[in-house]
């Protein structure tokens, strides 16, 4: 019903003088909680549904989203998004007009990663206690430990895309995400260690003992940060691990990658595609259908297959990421990283899961081979700004590292790059890999993805510290 | 076009729906937020119109909980009757899983409400705005940032959104209380490049009516941008800083405003947490929270909180000295003082939180200066951070993602990159005097604030 309801909606955009149509309508239900003090806080339940529909006309387009997916509200979305789209044509610059490319290959009919009726297979209150049993684990790891969170959420989203061109896309996944973050406590330092778990899938497909032992990570990270030194400010030679370093791909280069904002005249690799931007060991990679790492996606919300894009290969700038609009625009094809955080949300070009290619080194080599540096690991958060070509993010626990040893803990490291010079930086890669996944956010909507790497390092970032 | 009257919910059936059916199953108490809103957009990319949007989007949030204090939280965007059932028994079936509480007494007791006037919190001309008028702002915005002939200006990036909304909020206390509320945000981005050199900033306008609303944001942007050109390396060390509007909301009262959620205090999670009645900062420094605000943007002006509690101006820190925990409901109940009415909502998604509302700044006279600058032979004029602190420490490092170099009393070149690192208590204490200019950024009023100094770490 709801695809026949969809066909007729796209069909309407049509006669109304839509040149592409496409429509998504999307369902939800979840569960989420928070354990604090031994207690469940804000048990969350979470159910509902919505529909976009999207309309270009002479390069502008016109959207309208509402939650009521009844073939009569549909087709009044469709009427609003020819207005809309009518509404902007004539002040669309005639260099920025576009008609869709031909020839696109669109997924068609069902991916079913996660089935309908999964998420409930595994009862709520099994769930709540196994919560709540993570925070028994941490506090027996200390007596230190003062306070435990833990965030549990638990999501099944369903989505079909029909459009203009052909598309008819039916989706299901689920996904599992868990946080545990540990406060401890000794004498009057105070001090709290964060660890993640990500899974494609419902609880049912999950692996308790992985969350179990993020838990326990984060309790023995808190406790070791207890006796962390302040870092000292300045510019340092850095090793980043398989999770700090992967986030380090996503912003130091990944966001500068898509394609909307190369088109928008807001990132720093503009006009530089097959320039040399790195050394010649460093390959970077987006691919969206690597069904092991977190930023799965069957296909993107366009309807377009996930794939393989290489960003960067040899040190050279190769490739950008693509949505339906930027590939038509820029004359390529498109490469399913048109992603949209829900039905009321325009797609953009985002990330799935990106990482850097490992080489030969091997960690201890890297760190055997490195006379002065800091040994930075995981992450608290990352953020970039492509369009001044500045990077920043935030390590959750590093060690100085003199003469090939690991020496000092530091705590509250943050380190900054610019774009264009840090991938010359990289002088050692390791042989290892390894992944976190996480959500990352631009232009107000957050989707989830992955960052992986080896461990590698980097000569000269600028590390901010406490320290004079 | 975002009139919401012909496909709004209808809050009072939504209502009647929602207590029959706990009735027949059985909980002891309830609160009902119900939410309509209609929003509109409009982004230019270049100079040229990307997209247009029209969103229709209601819902509500249903918090129970029973007599042994387990609470749970549902919602559904779908009024029908299924979907109010499903949403009803999914709360139920939830909240008898949760952990018992001894420290939950009820949701918010009633009290009464003084609605602020509606033209505070509301504009009928946002309702009324139509398609072309969106894009002329647009184009005005546009129009302006592109009046500055400069040639390094390279590329100007518009976007305009209006929304309006009407919340209800009932209770099993009795709370009936609703508000009609509207917002507008005009924005522009410019990307300034000179030979090799790129670099960019932004503004915007925003407020709870059209009014308030000013094309003029684009050359503000531009002026902005073109500021951010020839960078120059710094040196690590300890310099004098003069915090500006748009970094005292992050390092100062933003974060004095965030460490001071009585819920990460009670569960030790705060660096203030042991500081209410102690000084936490000059005794020339006052803040004020402030959701009864009346005049200027008033972003967050409200007549009453997430959980249907009548909202009230308090002074936080108060010549120095931290006066006060914001607080909701629960948190009040479990340390046995007055709510502050400080619970906030991210929409009927998520059950409320606490925060705070628009931040004043209110310096001492005595330490009003013209020129902050003046005195400094060589500091760092702090514009903008992205970062956040560490609530549980008040260490506090980042990166410096807009700042200037000042040097002989005069803001002199921008800088390339830097970090800074501090811990808040000492940043704090650090502050000497305050601008005579205040500036109203939306959910901040503040002068620019000049400190003893931090470190900061350059490249040079």
């Amino acid at each position: 019903m709801t695809i026949d309801a969809m066909e007729a909606a796209v069909c309407k955009a049509t006669e109304l003088g839509a040149e592409f149509c496409d429509i998504r309508v999307d369902s939800w239900q979840g569960l989420s909680l928070e354990i604090m003090g031994s207690r469940t806080r804000n048990v969350v339940s979470s159910l509902g549904s919505g529909a976009g529909v999207r309309a270009l006309i002479g390069g502008a387009w016109g959207f309208a989203t509402t939650i009521d997916t009844s073939k009569q509200s549909l087709l009044r979305c469709s009427e609003m998004a020819v207005q809309f789209a009518k509404a902007c044509t004539k002040f669309v610059k005639a260099e920025q007009r576009f008609a869709m490319s031909e020839g696109i290959k669109f997924t068609s009919g069902r991916k079913e990663i996660t089935r309908d009726g999964e998420m409930d297979s595994v009862a709520g209150e099994e769930k709540i206690k196994f919560c709540l049993d993570l925070d028994k684990i941490a506090r027996a790891r200390s007596p230190l430990v003062k306070n435990v969170v833990i965030r549990f959420s638990e999501g099944f989203g369903k989505a079909a895309i029909v459009n203009s061109h052909g598309a008819c896309i039916e989706k299901s996944i689920g996904t599992v995400y868990t946080l545990a973050n540990v406060m401890v406590k000794e004498n009057d330092v105070l001090q709290s260690g964060g660890e993640i778990f990500s899974h494609i899938g419902c609880w049912n497909t999950a692996d308790p003992a992985a969350v179990e032992k993020s838990v326990i990570a984060a309790a023995d990270q808190g406790v070791r940060l207890l006796k962390a030194k302040a870092c000292p400010p300045g510019a340092f030679t850095i090793i980043a691990d398989n999770k700090l370093g992967g986030v380090f791909v996503h912003e130091a280069m990944g966001h500068a990658c898509e394609a909307d904002s190369i088109l928008a005249g807001q990132s720093i690799l503009e006009g530089r595609a097959g320039d040399r931007i790195g050394n010649e060991a460093v390959n970077i990679i987006d691919d969206g259908s690597r069904s092991d790492l977190y930023g799965y996606i069957p296909s993107d919300s366009e309807g377009i297959p996930s794939r393989k894009t290489t960003l960067v290969k040899d040190g050279i700038l190769v490739g950008y990421l693509h949505d339906l609009e930027t590939a038509s625009r820029m004359d390529c094809q498109p490469t399913g990283n048109g992603r949209a955080e829900s039905f009321d949300c325009m797609p953009q070009v985002r990330m799935t899961n990106t990482y850097l290619e490992p080489q030969d080194w091997t960690v201890d080599e890297i760190i055997g081979d490195t006379k002065r540096g800091i040994y930075c690991k995981n992450w608290q958060y990352g953020y970039v700004e492509p369009d001044k070509g500045n990077f920043m993010f935030k390590c959750k626990e590093a060690t100085m590292i003199e003469n090939g040893v690991q020496t000092t803990l530091l705590k509250d490291v943050a380190l900054s790059g610019q774009i264009l010079q840090v991938l010359h930086d990289i002088d050692a890669i390791g042989n290892d890999f390894g992944s976190s996944g996480g959500t990352c956010g631009k232009g107000g909507q957050h989707v989830r993805v992955s960052d992986a790497s080896p461990h590698f390092r980097i000569k000269n970032v600028l590390v901010g510290g406490m320290e004079g | 076009m975002l009139s919401i009257d012909d496909d709004g919910f209808d809050e009072d059936a939504i209502k009647a729906r929602v207590e029959r059916q706990i009735e027949a199953l059985g909980a002891l108490q309830y609160e009902i937020f119900v939410e309509t809103g209609a929003s509109l957009a409009i982004d230019m990319e270049r100079g040229s119109l990307k997209n247009a949007e029209i969103g229709k989007d209601s819902g509500i949030g249903l918090r129970v909980a029973n007599k042994l204090g387990q609470s749970a939280f549902s919602y559904t965007s779908q009024a029908d009757a299924g979907s109010i059932e499903k949403m009803v028994k999914n709360a139920i079936s939830i909240m008898q899983m949760a952990t018992p509480d001894k420290d939950f007494k009820s949701f918010a007791s009633k009290a009464e409400i003084i609605n602020l006037p509606s033209n505070v919190v509301f504009d009928p001309a946002i309702e009324r705005l139509a398609i072309d008028d969106a894009v002329q702002l647009v184009n005005g915005a546009l129009e302006s940032a592109r009046s500055n002939p400069d040639p390094r200006v390279y590329s100007v990036n518009v976007s305009f959104k209006a929304s309006r909304t009407r919340l209800s909020l009932f209770n099993s206390n009795g709370i009936d209380a609703r508000e009609d509320q509207s917002d507008a945000m005009l924005s522009c981005d410019v990307t300034v490049k000179d030979g090799e050199e790129m670099s960019s900033d932004h503004e915007f306008t925003s407020g709870r009516d059209l009014q308030r609303i000013s094309v003029d944001v684009g050359a503000k942007a531009t002026e902005l941008a073109l500021r951010t050109l020839g960078k120059v390396k710094i040196k690590t060390g300890f310099y004098p800083v003069v915090l500006g509007t748009r970094a005292v909301d992050t390092v100062l009262a933003g974060a004095i405003a965030g460490a001071i959620n009585a819920e990460f205090v009670q569960q030790g999670m705060s660096f203030l947490g042991e500081k209410v009645g102690k000084a936490i900062a000059p005794d020339h420094f006052s803040l004020v929270d402030d959701p009864r605000m009346d005049s200027g943007t008033r972003a967050l002006s409200c007549s009453f909180d997430a959980e249907g509690f009548p909202t009230r101006r308090k002074v936080i820190v108060d010549a120095g000295v931290l006066e006060t925990l914001l607080h909701n409901t629960y948190t009040a109940n479990k340390a046995g003082v007055e709510n502050t009415g400080n619970a906030v909502r991210s929409g009927y998604t998520s059950p409320p939180r606490i925060s705070h509302f628009n931040l004043v700044v209110q310096p001492r006279r005595d330490h009003v200066v013209h020129d902050l600058c003046e005195g400094i032979r060589q500091g760092i004029y702090f514009d903008q951070t992205y970062d956040s602190p560490n609530m549980a420490t008040g260490d506090f490092s980042g990166m410096i993602s807009s700042g200037y170099l000042i040097e002989d009393g005069k803001i002199t070149s921008p800088i390339n990159q830097a970090t800074f690192g501090v811990n808040l208590l000492d940043l704090f204490n650090s502050i000497e005097v305050y601008g005579d200019k205040v500036d109203d950024r939306a959910g901040i009023v503040s002068p620019a604030i000049r400190l003893k100094g931090m470190h900061v770490s350059g490249n040079l």
